[in-house]
């Protein structure tokens, strides 16, 4: 392999690395907040994706407008969410709770497929299609914005865990909620800005991912299953820890397909991050099972 | 005198229902919902195993149709590409997805509840993209057509009428053998004390391998099915066996109620019902519909949908009986 | 004043409370004694809205606390010290005080979304946060450590400052001198005999009858889920039937 041809990977790894981040920090702080995997988390970026591209071409909304509009949407979803479905199932048991949220991932993507687009889109580059070369690889620009993006959401999402008495308020729930109760915490509240935060984060991998893969209502489970592997991976600790998980998995994936060993021929990308999964969860299943009996 | 008459009201209404289902592919009777009527058995053998497998491990698996598509494969290939003959293709086939089952079964169950959901997940894709990428045995995304039918000596099980028998004939003995399970000392024991481990654990039980083997049990159930399926379609493609499909499993799951061995008739019935006769021609809405049930069953009865009717039916004739009681 | 009258609290098939009534009057003391399992620690818990209640109500002065969750009832003045501390461990120390004026955020937008250290700097929670540190120096000391990383005695401290953050009408306390060495817990009583002084009203929970006693204005003994005795802390020292259950004192 070439130094140009390791760039390339390396980047196109750090690029669909930073849309599992994305996911997966959205479930990492469902998780911490309210002790739930939310199974429709990558049903968010679909939703991202598949808005900003009928925002753009059906309203014929200029690009900034639409991509705001979008994330508004894909949040306000993902507080309906909570509001409607989880909300309402009181003293739910884990399985109950998976149930819901499978049950509320595949009406969103029955509504998608019916009100938005059943056709693979791909949205408008953000800043045009000459891609820029680098290293003597040719990167698309579009990469840099969605690299871009994970970045600063990740410092923002950081800047608002840490400096603001609502994101401590998010820590201190996560860390014990009945304590936070006693300082006048409301779970509920919390549970519910956790939503509200992980699914406009979804949203926010979508839109930027749109002009990059083309995208179709059904493309919420396989990135919402490699953003709970990103998530896996950072052991559902903390919201870097699942970057970092992220950006690692994008990375795995594109050289074991650039090396193309025996099996891991192109068509199996997905598998490998399948395969990553399985061995995270049986390696550390003893330290999960002892999580889910404390929690 | 008022027993005996209750046991012959019970006799008279079995060889009812059973001489109903006899006449359904009649022409002259219900013969144009054969069809539907072989899916809904095809689906209930799977639903079955469902049922208890998240009945009695308390867990959910949101991968189940990865063993109804490798029943459904292994038998394609064996009998269309080597020549097996379909029954033993049939067999075979059981006894692979079940091995299979067996063997991920003790490393699965290490996990619980979030964890164990998700890998389910992969495990069900991961089936999935094999189905579609090891194109040089499954035919790929196009699938594989002209499978043969079962048959028994001359006699082939070749049109719909035929199929209809058979698949519920399977189905009938598969719901006998659950009722057994539910019904074994084992199965009532863990139901009892309900999904509680330590509990289950100091009364003698190893619940490790009680649930490995209902896992087990359900996948060789699935992939009976599968066999039956591909058997009597004769075209085998991946599409039945993605995510989606594992998702309406659970929704035929649901609908039927956990530990519930009849619910699973009616949990596939309601299910394919609503998906091939009343919601196809609206477009795809039954995947709406599919994630609404989810959602409202689970807030609004966890147990499922029949075992609730069930309850709310006992508690009718109860009153109904107290009062005929009163003079 | 604290007016519990007849609560009920029942978990399951088990019934924790039956028919409590007490009094806690402006600036006094009130420990609630009883041995394990009496539902001392319910009782609090049914005070605060952590546990619901099946019968009866709490007021605090004019306010309703029964059937409230435990967030709300922190808004209206109800400080709760609970058993084994519950601090936050893996936040710092300044972070758990900051924490404990949550309730007090009120309806700006801004001091719950915009920069913390603004909302520090408002004088309410200043003058708190002076007040704690003065109360326990040892906490403005080690501001920047993480809560986890105290010993039980400072986290007890950590625990107490945090709840009075909030400015409390009243503070709950449940076993405070649980785990910790003899000489802190005397700190810790002259601690709550000094906020007495200062106008705070106090309902303690503890195990350690004579201690708690000593420091108290009244008592409450509770078996079993009911309240059998009550009187003045002075009367109960000498009262033979606390002495030979809890006093581990026979009557000669």
């Amino acid at each position: 392999m070439s130094s140009a041809q390791f760039v390339q990977y390396l980047i196109a790894g750090i690029t669909s690395g930073s849309v599992y981040a994305l996911v997966g920090l959205g479930f990492t702080i469902i998780y911490a907040v309210s002790k739930i995997i939310n199974f429709a988390q990558g049903e968010f970026v679909m939703l991202g994706g598949l808005l900003s591209f009928t925002l753009i071409h059906s309203a014929g909304l200029p690009l900034i407008p639409a991509l705001i509009l979008s994330v508004i949407v894909a949040a306000a979803i993902g507080a309906a969410m909570y509001l409607l479905a989880i909300r309402p199932a009181k003293k739910a048991s884990v399985v109950s709770l998976i149930i819901i949220t499978i049950g509320a991932a595949t009406f969103i993507r029955g509504m998608a497929g019916q009100e938005l687009t059943k056709a693979f889109v791909r949205s408008p580059s953000f800043s045009g299609e000459q891609s820029i070369s680098f290293l003597g690889a040719h990167i698309d620009p579009q990469a840099l914005w969605i690299i871009g993006a994970m970045v600063l959401v990740t410092i923002i999402v950081h800047l608002f865990l840490t400096y603001t008495m609502v994101g401590k308020a998010l820590k201190a729930c996560a860390i014990n909620p009945v304590a936070s109760s006693l300082v006048g915490i409301n779970p509920k509240t919390m549970a519910l800005i956790a939503f509200v935060l992980a699914s406009a984060l979804g949203g926010i991998g979508g839109i930027v991912l749109a002009p990059l893969t083309p995208m179709s209502y059904q493309s919420g489970v396989m990135l919402g299953l490699k953003g709970f592997v990103a998530a896996a991976i950072g052991g559902f600790a903390s919201p870097i820890a699942a970057v970092f998980g992220g950006l690692l998995l994008g990375i795995v994936e594109n050289f074991a397909v650039a090396a193309n060993w025996g099996p891991f021929t192109s068509s199996y990308k997905d598998a490998i991050a399948l395969v990553v999964l399985l061995l995270i969860l049986l390696v550390r299943s003893g330290k999960l099972a002892e999580e889910e009996r404390a929690g | 005198m008022l027993a005996s008459l209750k046991r012959n009201w019970s006799y008279l209404a079995i060889t009812g229902v059973i001489a109903f289902f006899m006449l359904i592919p009649f022409d002259w009777f219900l013969g144009q919902y054969t069809t539907l009527m072989i899916f809904i058995g095809i689906y209930t053998i799977v639903t079955v195993g469902l049922c208890l497998l998240m009945g009695y491990t308390g867990q959910v698996s949101l991968g189940q149709a990865a063993f109804f598509g490798m029943g459904a494969y292994i038998s394609a290939i064996l009998s269309k590409t080597y020549g097996v003959n379909p029954w033993l293709a049939m067999l075979i086939a059981a006894i692979m997805t079940g091995a299979f089952a067996y063997i991920i079964g003790y490393p699965i169950f290490r996990l619980k509840g979030n964890y164990l959901a998700m890998a389910t997940l992969g495990l069900g894709l991961i089936m999935w993209i094999l189905f579609t990428e090891l194109s040089q045995f499954t035919g790929g995304p196009d699938g594989m057509s002209g499978i043969p039918s079962l048959s028994i000596g001359g006699f082939v099980f070749d049109s719909s009428f035929r199929c209809y028998f058979l698949v519920w004939l399977f189905c009938l003995v598969v719901l006998l053998i659950s009722q057994n399970i539910v019904r074994s000392r084992t199965g009532r024991a863990l139901r009892a004390i309900h999904g509680s481990e330590a509990a289950s654990e100091s009364i003698g039980i190893n619940v490790n391998q009680f649930k490995v083997k209902i896992l087990t049990l359900s996948a060789v159930y699935a992939s009976l099915a599968g066999s039956l399926f591909v058997h009597y379609l004769r075209f085998v493609s991946p599409q039945p066996f993605d995510f989606l499909a594992s998702v309406k499993l659970v929704v035929m799951a649901v609908i039927g109620g956990l530990a519930s061995v009849w619910g699973a008739i009616f949990g596939a019935g309601a299910t394919r019902v609503l998906s091939d006769e009343l919601l196809l021609r609206f477009g795809q809405w039954d995947i709406v519909v599919y994630g609404l049930i989810l959602v409202l069953v689970m807030i609004f009865m966890p147990e499922g949908l029949f075992v609730k009717l069930k309850e709310l039916y006992e508690r009718f004739r109860f009153r109904y009986r107290r009062r005929e009681a009163q003079p | 004043m604290l007016r519990v009258e007849g609560v009920s609290v029942t978990y399951g098939r088990v019934t924790a409370l039956r028919e409590v009534s007490l009094v806690v009057n402006d600036g006094e003391i009130v420990t609630l004694i009883g041995s394990n399992g009496a539902g001392k620690t319910t009782l609090l818990n049914a005070i605060t809205g952590v546990v619901p209640l099946k019968n009866g109500t709490v007021w605090l002065d004019d306010c309703r606390l029964s059937g409230l969750s435990s967030h709300k009832t922190v808004r209206l003045g109800v400080g709760y010290v609970p058993e084994g501390r519950q601090t936050f461990g893996a936040m710092s120390v300044k972070d758990n005080l900051t924490l404990g004026c949550y309730s007090q955020r009120g309806r700006n937008p801004l001091s719950t979304l915009g920069y913390v250290g603004w909302f520090l700097r408002h004088p309410s929670v200043q003058s708190n946060l002076e007040t704690v540190f003065k109360l326990f120096p040892i906490l403005k000391e080690r501001q920047k450590q993480q809560a986890g990383s105290l010993s039980g005695g400072e986290q007890q401290m950590l625990a107490i400052g945090r709840a009075l953050m909030s400015s409390p009408k009243i503070l709950l306390l449940d076993e405070p001198s649980l785990g910790l060495a003899p000489n802190l817990v005397r700190e810790i009583l002259k601690l709550l005999i000094r906020l007495r002084d200062e106008g705070l009203t106090i309902l303690l929970v503890e195990q350690d009858a004579a201690a708690a006693l000593k420091v108290a204005d009244r008592g409450y003994v509770m078996e079993r889920g009911r309240i059998t005795i009550e009187g003045k802390a002075k009367e109960l020292l000498f009262d033979d039937r606390v002495r030979q259950a809890y006093l581990g004192k026979t009557v000669a």
